[in-house]
């Protein structure tokens, strides 16, 4: 809800500036840098056997802005609709909450609570947006919308075991790490956006970018399915736009 | 004649009278129970002997249920040497005595202290009595009261195939004054189940060369469990040396594990230990985590025929304590028992053996040895009901019997704290029988029940039968109450000697130390040892 309103708002804000002429280029290139909001919401729940026992394992990890840098160009299809490809790269590492339920060594159904902090984990986005785009051109703003589909790749690093130290009576278990391994996942998703470019020369401009890309990705550690991430989000970027 | 010379002369025949009588005067014990008016006057008396060396402190016992408090194990001596099971138990606060228990030999006269044999002749006399396979293991001089006087004496262990006997060997003559044997039996219970009754345990277990083993070394103290496959040739061995081997630990090159009896002697022992703990705060059976080593299949249940009764009766169809941790789990003969180490309450009952041996190390006979087994019954049953919630079990919840999940003939266990009569065991203290004589070791088992009725009584509540006395009981809720009475006056407060009105006094002061004089909870054990005639 608050992508769409915030989506709303910049082509609202478009609006006064179009005088709907056409689109004379055959390419325009953009070159972008900025941030996606809502990244790394990871919410890992894998189910580990300990003491021969289900030992239900969750990470989480906040949301969190990532750096994002976007490259791509657009094509002029016919009149002012293009055909766009662009890729988005992004990082970012973080530490995550590890809670975690241990058995007890000697009984059934007595398991113990463990929670702690996995450092170093580390959510990596690549991904490449194809879209169709309409390129609305006034004189010194242009504003192009697209729409299309997300290709999405990520590298995820995720919890894969916990360690804790314990002593007899064993009531207790402490946390002591939570090793991490990085897994890879593609997934395809879409993406809808706007780009605006302020043109200081016929061929030159400045550009922000704005856009909305999503796909759940499906992760699983040491064949363990460890539920759905969240790739990409709300791409907010200014940069460098070229026009041919 | 002057009067000077008439006195010496009759002071020279009383001293002479004196020695005569001495010399042939029968022990007599004096039996010490002081906790209240009388503590301060035995206190001092305590703390005088200890001066003149007539009793020494053999060693001291921290109160784990108690903070600051200490149970000093007092034992007494002549003339440097000990007094065989002359002993006291002295609980201490800090400096201050706050009760005296146990029995003292009274008028130790020996008339030499002088050896006329060495240890190794006494030994050699124990091992050729016992046979051609037995070993002597140490042998301590010391005083032994005997009916017909007090001797100089060596206390002697023989380890045999079969046994491990205690002897007491005449210092002066080389004779035989008394032996026993140290095994503590339970009359096999059987169980069934996986363990045993196919019920499914966690087994701590180590990993080696591709095997998965039987030793539990998640608790601290060290729990083998030894796995004989029914071979009478390692049996024969452990008998003989006393030493068992790495291949005799239980082992499986994969898990789970499926041989029940195995399972759950060693998943048993494990939740003895922890119950021991949790409850008592005790650190195993010597408290100083012994290692414990069960073993399994001694002789093979397939077997049972080729062997006589007595063998079955001791190795098949039985478990037994065999001393410093080490304890027999037979396999039954799948008729009237099944595999015995899958009751919880026998393998409890075995192991309280153990606290029992490094603790008031009751005598094996008589009325401490019913006291010995009436213990292990009622640490065993208290074991069942920390386990075992309502519902829940092999039996669906736990109960007042033993060895119910291993008896396969009627009434389908072996003793019941309930309802003793219905084994044929007594109820009441007037029922006592084989006191004084071979029969049961003087009744161990037979009477133990009057004590373990009086414990259920405590906790359960009821009428008992003779007396027709009723007793409310603390409620089952309440419970680990009463077995923490129980287990401070057994582990605590009492000693070698001590008898059934021993038992009852230690239990009170038990009751008064952990809840005060006037509580329920001292009240109710009073009334339950009252209904079943011990006073």
């Amino acid at each position: 809800m608050r992508t769409s309103f915030i989506c709303a708002i910049f082509v609202l804000a478009a609006a006064p500036a179009i005088a709907q002429t056409e689109w004379e280029g055959r390419v325009r290139i953009g070159v972008s840098g900025g941030g996606q909001l809502d990244t790394m919401r990871l919410n890992e729940s894998i189910v580990l056997t300990k003491n021969v026992e289900p030992a239900p394992l969750t990470t989480s990890q906040a949301n969190k802005t990532l750096p994002l840098v976007d490259a791509g160009a657009t094509f002029r299809l016919n009149g002012n609709l293009g055909a766009g490809v662009s890729l988005s790269v992004l990082s970012g590492t973080a530490g995550a909450a590890v809670s975690a339920q241990i058995p007890h060594p000697f009984l059934f159904n007595q398991p113990r609570t463990v929670t702690g902090l996995a450092s170093n984990v580390t959510h990596r986005e690549v991904a490449a947006h194809t879209d169709l785009a309409y390129v609305i051109v006034s004189d010194r703003i242009d504003l192009a919308l697209s729409t299309g589909a997300s290709f999405f790749r990520v590298d995820q690093d995720l919890v894969s075991d916990i360690l804790y130290t314990e002593s007899y009576p064993y009531d207790t278990a402490t946390f002591a790490s939570a090793p991490t391994k990085r897994v890879t996942a593609t997934k395809v998703g879409y993406n809808v956006g706007a780009d605006a470019t302020w043109k200081l020369s016929p061929r030159w401009g400045v550009g922000g970018l704005l856009r909305f890309a999503r796909a759940r990705v499906p992760l699983s550690v040491n064949g363990l399915d460890a539920g759905t991430v969240n790739a990409g989000g709300l791409q907010l970027g200014v940069g460098l736009r070229v026009m041919f | 004649m002057t009067f000077r010379w008439r006195v010496l002369l009759l002071s020279a025949a009383a001293l002479i009278f004196t020695i005569i009588r001495l010399a042939g005067q029968k022990p007599s014990v004096r039996s010490i129970g002081a906790s209240a008016e009388s503590l301060p006057a035995m206190a001092s008396e305590v703390t005088g002997m200890l001066g003149d060396g007539r009793l020494d402190i053999d060693r001291i016992q921290t109160d784990t249920m108690i903070t600051g408090r200490t149970h000093e194990r007092l034992v007494q001596h002549h003339q440097g040497l000990p007094v065989f099971r002359g002993e006291l138990v002295r609980q201490m606060d800090g400096s201050r005595a706050v009760s005296i228990f146990g029995r003292l030999f009274q008028d130790v006269s020996v008339p030499t202290m002088t050896p006329a044999i060495e240890e190794t002749a006494a030994a050699t006399i124990a091992e050729r009595a016992v046979g051609p396979d037995a070993a002597a293991s140490g042998a301590e001089l010391g005083v032994l009261a005997t009916p017909g006087g007090y001797v100089l004496a060596y206390r002697v262990t023989v380890r045999s195939s079969w046994d491990i006997q205690t002897y007491f060997i005449n210092a002066g003559t080389g004779a035989i004054e008394e032996h026993a044997s140290r095994i503590r039996r339970q009359n096999a219970l059987i169980t069934s189940g996986t363990g045993v009754l196919k019920d499914s345990k966690k087994v701590s277990a180590i990993q080696t060369s591709g095997l998965y083993q039987t030793a539990d070394v998640l608790r601290p103290a060290t729990l083998l469990t030894l796995d004989f496959r029914g071979s009478l040739t390692r049996l024969n061995n452990f008998a003989q040396t006393g030493r068992v081997f790495s291949s005799d630990i239980g082992a499986t090159p994969s898990t789970p594990w499926t041989d029940g009896a195995l399972v759950d002697a060693h998943v048993y022992e494990g939740w003895v230990y922890d119950f021991y703990y949790r409850q008592f705060g005790r650190n195993g059976l010597d408290d100083h985590n012994l290692e414990v080593v069960g073993i399994t299949h001694p002789l093979a249940r397939a077997d049972t025929a080729t062997y006589p009764a007595n063998i079955v009766g001791r190795f098949i169809n039985n478990a037994e304590y065999l001393g410093d941790g080490f304890i027999l789990y037979g396999d039954g003969d799948g008729v009237s028992f099944d595999y015995l180490a899958g009751a919880l309450d026998v393998v409890a009952h075995e192991l309280t053996h153990g606290v029992t041996e490094f603790t008031s190390n009751l005598d094996y006979v008589d009325e401490p040895g019913a006291l010995d087994e009436a213990f292990s019954d009622i640490m065993g049953t208290s074991v069942e009901f920390f386990y075992e919630k309502s519902g829940h079990g092999p039996q669906r919840g736990p109960n007042f019997v033993i060895g119910e999940d291993v008896t396969k003939i009627p009434p389908g266990y072996v003793r019941s704290l309930q309802n003793p009569i219905s084994t044929g065991n007594p109820d009441h203290y007037s029922l006592r029988q084989y006191i004084g004589t071979s029969t049961d070791n003087g009744g161990v088992h037979f009477n133990s029940t009057i004590v373990s009725h009086a414990f259920y009584l405590a906790v359960n509540g009821g009428v008992n039968r003779v007396s027709g006395i009723s007793v409310p009981g603390v409620g089952i809720a309440n419970m680990s109450r009463i077995e923490k009475i129980f287990y401070r006056a057994f582990a605590f407060l009492m000693g070698p000697r001590s008898q059934f009105s021993d038992a009852r006094a230690a239990t009170l002061q038990a009751a008064t130390d952990l809840y005060g004089a006037s509580s329920n909870e001292r009240a109710q054990v009073a009334l339950a040892w009252t209904a079943v005639g011990v006073q």
